[in-house]
């Protein structure tokens, strides 16, 4: 059977721009089918297993591990036909809700399940875990939200894992895991067990250590070749929008659920109600997100990845992609730092053409060429889970690389040369510019937004690089660009959509 | 029971399309006009190639005339057969003993508890099922009995109090039923069993069936808390006017907490014999014989596999031991037991836990004759067995010791007359 999807829906769309309102002068086209430089593969898990990714890693041998949620670990060497992995059951077990996972052999692994970090252990080496032993123990009160992300290795032999806090449209139960609290237990995401909303630092000897907070639903984490740890959280209470946040120990991130287990929040009064503080002091305490994805950009993203394969995956090495469990997306975030401050863009990397809805965990498979991109979404977007793979052909990708801030505007930068006469005019970028809120409802609109048209568009000699002038840019806002029939060697822009978090600007 | 409820079984399968039939001649409908326009009409399809039912949930008052129409539009077989509240395992049992008779016998078995059954219908055959409904209220199951289609194809008829407002049926949509749920295409029973030489493991919340309060030692204790709206800031609350004084009163509104345990493993060697063991309290908490869980409250059976909101799985069966009282080897400068893990000897789980400057190992193993079996291995410095027949919950009756700080315990069943507790309460918003 023949897993390829290779829509031709991808060029109807693109001669549809080409021959839009803006009247371009060029008629670009997406590469052909046959030349697209990502496709998307179907894996076929075994039978009996309900293929719920949780969490995705190679071993070092090069087996890949799949960890579901409900049907316990199974590992497979993978092979050219995505229908013949043969599958090995390293756990039948159903771990609880088990939603991360770090293969360090082909012999033991660390999967998060809802009560604890677990690790599991073949030690009679006959491809079978026999021996779970608990690395640290995690407090529940009950609720199905209750979810874990991670381990990601600190690269001193410890691991950061992200703990969710309860919703309210879930229950508490009557006896609790972990000391309950009933001013925690006040909102609409809560935590009144510690250290719900908390990342959580385990170091090599299993000391457990509370190491940032301020977070409502991050589903995603991961940390980039410099040891920097980047989180994703949900929209709702206090996210205006879907953030990824650059994590450091101690800081907090704006969901005020969690300063109930901060010592410093408590120290003059053990039931001061974080709910009740003035919005001014929260939003003065809180660190901003690194990006804030657009609503319309991602519904719910899972976990951040950056691209260690130096350019094996295309273009992209050393940029993050985010996987939206509820789009058939997965995005790709530009960073910059700004005057110490980490602040950028994002844009879709793959979206439709055979993408399924829910991708919540990937990984890259060793040779670096292809990405495993496992679903599982059994909320209010349906049922979406399965295994699949994007597999870069290694040919041409055109798509934006960067987009830079500049003192009065940006500098975007592309894969390929852009045709002369091609996306020239400042109708060519279609620009908005909007704030997101800091409010304490669920979600929260684009405000204050405003059209902003580009004085100027100065494209560099090798036109690769265009500078756009907008006039002073402003701190605390998001640039949205939309680009209009750029085209290269008449091959159309794979995503035309770029949008900047300014959380700094440049003196 | 059958004949109790004049189940008038009226066979009228026929391979014509569905369509060209929209008035089918039944007795029913000849009989007199009056009687039959009182009866309560209901139509049930199967949702073609889904393996479902189209309606899951459909609610009768005591004692009404009913009048089923079951249409079968699939490609392949099914039957409908609608039963007493707790007949389900000897019917699927029944239906198992049929072997090859079960074809000739459409599937049902000649097991109590059976209130109606049509026969198996063939693609676009239907039937219509005409009966008295109980005069018992509650929720009384149907399901089709092919073998393997129970799990996924089943609903619930809901009896009512004579007079009761009935709800509306909850029917499937075949646009929402086309998104499979992953257990079903995986083929994987929402009442999961192990075996007796393979048990199955899994951690999942579990319900409290009633313990001793001071089992819940090292638990923290929930309270309900309130709904809340986020972008007022403030506790929900509803107005209510007492009509004597005309006065608005605020009331708040509660969410209630649920009699869960969060953090617990489930331990299943199939029908005969399942416990509890806590990774909190790291103690047996309870044991039961005759099934396992049942998962439908926490994994949902909607459409698309979302997940219905107890998240609390069902005890199928009846339990034989709850534990009570303190834990047994209970640090005595009070620090809390710490779970190790687990290790698994021969298929079965090991637990293993420290309480102070002892490591605990222990084994719950199914017995025979109404007994069970916990071995227990403490290191670091125990003399005496702190169990004792008759003592902690009145289930030990042999303490053998088996060496130095090691023993094997011996417990009775203890069965309970009632079912287990299911663990879930509808919610009161
Ligand atoms: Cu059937």
């Amino acid at each position: 059977m023949n897993f390829f999807f290779r829509s031709p829906a991808y060029l109807t769309a693109a001669v549809a721009f080409g021959v839009g309102a803006l009247g371009t002068r060029t008629l670009a086209q997406s590469p052909a089918p046959d030349s697209a430089p990502y496709s998307v593969q179907e894996i076929v898990m075994p039978k009996g297993v309900a293929p719920e990714i949780g969490g995705l890693d190679f071993t070092p041998s090069g087996k890949l591990v799949v960890l579901t949620r409900r049907s316990g670990v199974q590992m497979a060497k993978p092979s050219k036909d995505p229908a013949q992995f043969q599958w090995q059951t390293f756990s039948d077990q159903s771990l609880h809700n088990a939603n991360g996972l770090l293969a360090l052999s082909d012999r033991e692994i660390l999967v998060s399940q809802m009560p604890e970090l677990t690790r599991l252990t073949d030690t009679d080496n006959d491809g079978v875990a026999d021996s779970y032993t608990c690395v640290a123990p995690w407090n529940l009160s009950g609720a199905y939200h209750e979810v874990t992300a991670g381990p990601v290795p600190d690269g001193k032999g410890g691991y950061y894992v992200a703990l969710n806090t309860a919703s309210y449209a879930g229950f508490t139960m009557q006896h609790t895991r972990g000391t309950f609290s009933a001013v925690g237990r006040r909102g609409r995401n809560f935590s009144s067990v510690p250290y719900r909303g908390w990342i959580m630092h385990v170091d090599a000897t299993g000391k457990v250590e509370p190491w940032a907070k301020g977070f409502r639903s991050p589903n995603g984490i991961g940390i980039d070749p410099q040891g920097r740890v980047w989180v994703t959280d949900n929209q709702g209470d206090f996210r205006t929008t879907n953030p990824l946040y650059h994590v450091e120990k101690g800081k907090f991130y704006g969901h005020p659920s969690s300063l109930v287990w901060d010592p410093d929040f408590t120290k003059e009064d053990p039931l001061r109600d974080p709910l009740k503080e003035p919005m001014a002091d929260l939003d003065a305490a809180r660190t901003h997100a690194a990006v804030e994805f657009p609503y319309g950009f991602s519904r719910s993203p899972a976990q951040p990845l950056v691209d260690t394969t130096g350019g094996k995956f295309g273009p992209f090495a050393g940029q993050m992609l985010v996987a939206d469990s509820a789009a058939p997306r997965i995005l790709r975030v530009m960073l910059e730092q700004i005057d110490g401050v980490w602040q950028g863009a994002c844009a879709d990397f793959y979206s439709g053409n055979g993408l399924r809805n829910g991708s919540n965990r990937m990984v890259f498979s060793p040779e670096g060429t292809e990405l495993y991109v496992g679903q599982t979404m059994r909320e209010w977007a349906g049922a979406m889970e399965g295994l699949q793979r994007i597999v870069f052909h290694g040919t041409r990708v055109f798509e934006v690389l960067a987009m830079r801030l500049q003192a009065d505007g940006f500098e975007v930068e592309f894969t390929q040369p852009m045709d002369t006469g091609s996306a020239e005019k400042p109708e060519a970028f279609e620009t908005e510019t909007y704030r997101y809120e800091y409010l304490s409802g669920y979600g929260g609109p684009e405000a204050d937004k405003k059209a902003l048209p580009p004085s100027q568009v100065r494209w560099s000699n090798d036109r690769r690089k265009v500078r756009l002038t907008y006039g002073p840019i402003t701190a605390g806002r998001v640039y949205r660009i939309t680009i209009h029939g750029a085209a290269s060697q008449n091959q159309a822009l794979g995503h035309t959509m770029v949008a900047y978090t300014a959380n700094k600007i440049l003196p | 029971m059958r004949s109790s409820l004049l189940a008038i079984s009226l066979a009228l399968s026929s391979m014509a399309p569905l369509a060209a039939q929209e008035q089918p001649a039944t007795t029913t409908k000849q009989g007199a006009g009056k009687d039959a326009q009182e009866r309560l009409k209901i139509t049930i399809r199967v949702i073609p190639s889904m393996v479902k039912f189209d309606t899951t949930h459909f609610e009768v008052n005591t004692g009404s005339a009913v009048e089923l129409r079951f249409e079968n539009g699939c490609i392949m077989p099914h039957n409908l057969v609608l039963i007493q509240p707790s007949a389900e395992n000897a019917l699927i049992a029944g239906v198992n003993a049929l072997g090859a008779e079960g074809m000739q016998k459409h599937f049902v078995p000649d097991v109590p508890g059976i209130l109606a059954s049509s026969r198996l219908l063939q693609p676009q055959g239907f039937e219509v099922l005409s009966f008295n409904a109980p005069e018992e209220p509650g929720k009384y199951p149907f399901l089709c009995t092919f073998p393997g289609h129970w799990f996924t194809m089943r609903g619930v008829m809901q009896v009512r109090p004579r007079g009761e407002r009935l709800q509306a049926a909850q029917r499937e949509t075949e646009k929402t039923a086309t998104v499979p749920d992953a257990l079903q295409t995986a083929g994987i029973s929402h009442r999961p069993q192990g075996t007796l030489d393979k048990p199955l493991l899994m951690r999942t919340f579990l319900p409290d069936p009633g313990l001793d309060p001071a089992v819940f030692a090292h638990h923290g204790v929930g309270i309900p808390g309130f709904k809340y709206d986020p972008a007022t800031r403030s506790d929900l609350s509803q107005k209510k006017q007492d009509p004597s004084t005309g006065k608005t009163e605020e009331i708040p509104q509660r969410v209630p907490t649920q009699p869960g345990i969060p953090g617990a493993i489930a331990v299943n060697h199939g029908e005969s014999f399942s416990y509890a063991w806590d990774t909190t309290e790291c103690r047996l908490l309870y044991a039961w014989r005759g099934g396992f869980l049942d998962m439908d409250p926490y994994w949902g059976r909607e459409p698309g596999g979302g997940r219905a909101n107890l998240y609390i799985p069902k005890l199928l069966g009846n339990l034989v031991y709850r534990a009570s009282g303190a834990a047994p080897f209970e640090d005595s400068a009070g620090g809390s037991p710490r779970f190790g893990g687990y290790r698994m000897v021969g298929n079965a789980p090991e637990f293993w836990y420290t309480a102070g400057s002892r490591t605990i190992r222990e084994q719950v193993l199914p017995g025979a004759h109404g007994r069970f079996e916990l071995r227990i291995q403490v290191e670091g410095g125990v003399l005496e067995s702190p169990w004792k027949a008759g003592g902690l919950d009145q289930g030990v009756v042999e303490v053998h010791p088996e060496g130095p700080g090691k023993w094997r315990v011996q417990f009775r069943d203890r069965p309970e007359a009632a079912p287990a507790p299911s663990g879930t309460q509808t919610p009161q918003n």
